[in-house]
């Protein structure tokens, strides 16, 4: 089972934020809403203790003289009148002899002058108990809670003397009605609170925990080998994920380079170990051969042969001359030359391909720039274009289009050929440019090892790009100096 | 000291002994003619009536003002003993009492006229009773239970229920379990409303009254006895009031019946106007007090 901490940060952030968020606003409301039921008791306690204070005094005169219906008149004033129902006036009051007998009550139908008290019990709970006997010295003011009232009693005093009880009653069902409303203002609150603050905080977390993620995952298949060819998100933040993405940026970078370096490395490596053989080997056939080939050809000269015989030694003969055309291929010598390539070579060049093109309803596109005189050999130079050339209008589909550029830029001469066609799959790719490796049914393969030789002893360098919907050859060769 | 210069030494003390004398009477001729001119009539309010009008007796005084063209002040006292003492101190002129104190005061005081009610100058005691209580129909159900008295100098609200009950041939002082006094017809008639007494007598007046401003609360009350007529409720002066301005007050009064604004203030008071009267308009009430050994 996926722990919960296993989550993605993208739902893992807006998560605890929200979570945050949640019981952060919770915590509040409920302080608040304790605060307030607290600060309402206390009101309703010192509202009693001033109503207590600012009657008692007169309702033992009145109490003293038997003035029934002035004690009447006194307690009816501390009544709530208003029809709002607000907490803080009691709902009914009883003043109460010294012999638990009612001396006068607000509400005389509930609870009848003379009668005693614990005749009350079913209109108010135990009021009987809470009606002290005696009170102590303090005569202080007791503050009662039932079930369904808040009773306040307080002796009606004088100079010491006590002739009976105040009761103010408080029905609880008026204290919760209004606590109620404070609950309810206090749940929207927080409820609106929430739903503002928790899809905020959750886009924030994602948008935090998004590139994080995308990071990660490249980092991760980098780490599987792969270089994302795509950077993760845009970040234009400059805190630590910003520095990690612009870190994560130059290590692919380095690391692209490298490989790339690594593989033209190993190219060179391999396409020079191949030279090297087949430089080795063509000259330790070449020499024999050169014998062979004179003593037959004296052979030939010396005496008459029968026809048989002739036959023979000319068959010999072409197939020897054919291992030395195979050698010689294979051995590219750049011999030093005078003539450097021009615009006329090009105009060769058009002519030569001119058949092939033709046949194949190629749309050749040339853009070279006002060739006078390119400062490198002519024939080598012919020799790279007639073979990429042809290579190039072989693999395009038949009414395609081929693009050759040359540019003569500073001290560089470039070479583009573009094609689109057939591709030349990855396993061909890596051994490109050795020899008798092929794309096509007919031919050696040795185009383009020729042309590899012939740039690399020029002192240049040559790259295909397969990446686009074409082939694209890339050569580099610098001009030769004024001497 | 130019004095002493341009006058001879004798004349100078006669002009000034004069001047010392006229200077120390102007004074008390100017308190003199000022007090006399705006001696103001001190008019002592009982709960008699349905005083808690107060809009009502306020509109009565400035009429009065008016008509005597001299200051009326109205005095509010609770009980009918501190309005006689004030009568008799001589700080108050007149007062608007019951007829209990008139008769029991009477060598103190004279009659200055009688309002009448219904067209006569008489009313009536009510016994009350709370009308959520169907079951008391009698001053006999009232024994044993809290009554409710408005004035110890009261004739429809204290005199007249304990005569009921002594015709029972029982004590008034024992009857009732408790009784308290309310000083005022008007509180009686709300303390039987609320419940807080299961009895009460009160001026038919008043009740009569309290049918029409507050029906609601003279409909928490039931009517279980009338009693016969009396007369109504007297204004008195003390004996020693200047006669010229008991005359004139005594007409005021008077003529408020044949006047508009005075029959306005009239019929908001709910009487129909005032008659001179005579004592002997007192003797039912004084018969009964003799009764009950109260003179």
């Amino acid at each position: 089972m996926k722990s919960i901490l296993d989550l993605s940060l993208k739902v893992k952030f807006p998560l605890w934020g929200a979570l945050l968020i949640v019981v952060t606003a919770l915590l509040v409301t409920i302080s608040l809403v304790i605060q307030s039921y607290s600060n309402l008791k206390q009101e309703l306690d010192n509202t009693t203790e001033s109503l207590s204070n600012a009657v008692v005094h007169s309702l033992f005169t009145r109490m003293l003289h038997d003035d029934v219906w002035g004690a009447f008149e006194l307690i009816d004033s501390t009544i709530t009148k208003s029809t709002s129902t607000t907490v803080l006036f009691p709902e009914e009051v009883l003043v109460v002899t010294n012999q638990k007998k009612i001396f006068i009550s607000s509400n005389p139908a509930k609870a009848p002058l003379l009668t005693d008290i614990s005749e009350l019990e079913n209109s108010y709970e135990r009021i009987s108990d809470f009606i002290p006997d005696t009170y102590d010295k303090n005569q202080v003011r007791k503050a009662i809670y039932t079930d369904n009232y808040f009773y306040s009693i307080s002796p009606v005093h004088s100079d010491g003397v006590i002739l009976g009880s105040l009761v103010f009653i408080y029905s609880k069902q008026h204290l919760y009605a209004e606590f109620e409303g404070v609950l309810v203002s206090a749940g929207i609150i927080c409820a609106v609170i929430l739903a503002i603050l928790l899809p905020i905080s959750w886009f924030w977390g994602k948008k935090t925990a998004t590139p994080l993620v995308e990071l990660t995952n490249s980092i991760v298949s980098l780490s599987n080998g792969r270089l994302n060819e795509k950077a993760p998100t845009e970040y234009a933040h400059n805190d630590e994920l910003g520095k990690l993405l612009q870190a994560y940026l130059v290590l692919i970078e380095t690391l692209r380079e490298k490989q790339s370096l690594e593989e033209n490395m190993i190219r060179s490596e391999r396409l020079a170990a191949v030279g090297r053989l087949s430089a080795g080997m063509a000259h330790e056939i070449n020499n024999p051969l050169g014998g062979i080939m004179l003593a037959l050809n004296n052979f030939r000269k010396r005496e008459e042969h029968s026809p048989q015989t002739l036959k023979t030694l000319s068959l010999i003969e072409r197939g020897l001359d054919q291992i030395h055309d195979t050698v010689n291929a294979i051995l590219v010598d750049v011999k030093i030359e005078t003539r450097f390539f021009s615009g006329s070579d090009m105009e060769d060049i058009k002519l030569l391909l001119s058949s092939e093109i033709k046949k194949r309803q190629i749309d050749l596109v040339l853009h070279t720039d006002s060739i006078e005189e390119i400062r490198l050999p002519a024939t080598q130079i012919r020799q790279i274009l007639m073979n990429l050339l042809m290579n190039a209008i072989q693999a395009t589909d038949v009414g395609g289009i081929v693009v050759c550029k040359l540019l003569a830029h500073e001290s560089t001469l470039t070479i583009v050929t573009e094609n689109e066609g057939s591709h030349i799959p990855p396993s061909t790719l890596q051994h490109l440019f050795e020899p008798f490796v092929s794309n096509k049914p007919h031919g050696h393969g040795i185009g383009l090892w020729v042309i590899y030789q012939i740039v690399t002893k020029l002192g240049g360098t040559i790259d295909v790009d397969t990446s686009h919907a074409k082939t694209i050859f890339i050569i580099s060769i610098p001009f030769r100096d004024e001497s | 000291m130019a004095l002493k210069k341009t006058l001879p030494i004798g004349k100078t003390n006669l002009i000034l002994r004069t001047l010392l004398i006229i200077t120390l009477a102007f004074p008390l001729v100017m308190y003199a003619g000022i007090s006399h001119a705006a001696n103001p009539i001190r008019f002592g309010l009982t709960p008699t009536i349905p005083y808690e009008q107060y809009q009502l007796l306020e509109d009565w005084r400035l009429y009065l003002e008016e008509k005597l063209g001299k200051p009326v002040e109205f005095i509010w006292r609770e009980n009918y003993l501190e309005t006689m003492e004030m009568l008799r101190q001589e700080q108050l002129d007149y007062a608007w009492i019951c007829d209990y104190p008139f008769v029991y005061f009477k060598d103190q005081i004279k009659l200055l006229s009688v309002p009448t009610y219904n067209g006569r100058p008489y009313y009536k005691s009510y016994l009350i009773v709370p009308s959520a209580e169907p079951n008391i129909t009698s001053i006999n159900d009232l024994e044993g239970k809290i009554f409710a008295y408005t004035d110890p100098y009261s004739n429809t609200g204290h005199l007249r229920p304990r005569y009921l009950i002594s015709e029972l041939g029982k004590n008034p002082a024992t009857f009732f379990k408790k009784s308290f006094f309310t000083y005022s017809h008007s509180k009686s008639i709300k303390a039987v409303a609320k419940g807080i007494a299961q009895g009460g007598a009160v001026s038919s007046h008043v009740w009569d009254s309290a049918l029409i401003n507050h029906p609601e609360i003279a409909n928490a009350t039931r009517i279980i006895a009338v009693s016969p007529e009396y007369a109504f409720p007297p204004v008195v002066s003390r004996k020693s009031v200047d006669p010229k301005e008991f005359e004139s007050l005594q007409n005021a009064l008077l003529n408020m019946a044949s006047e508009i604004e005075g029959r306005k203030i009239l019929k908001r008071l709910n009487i129909d106007g005032f008659i001179t009267g005579e004592p002997q308009l007192y003797a039912a009430v004084e018969k009964m007090m003799k009764a009950l050994n109260d003179i």
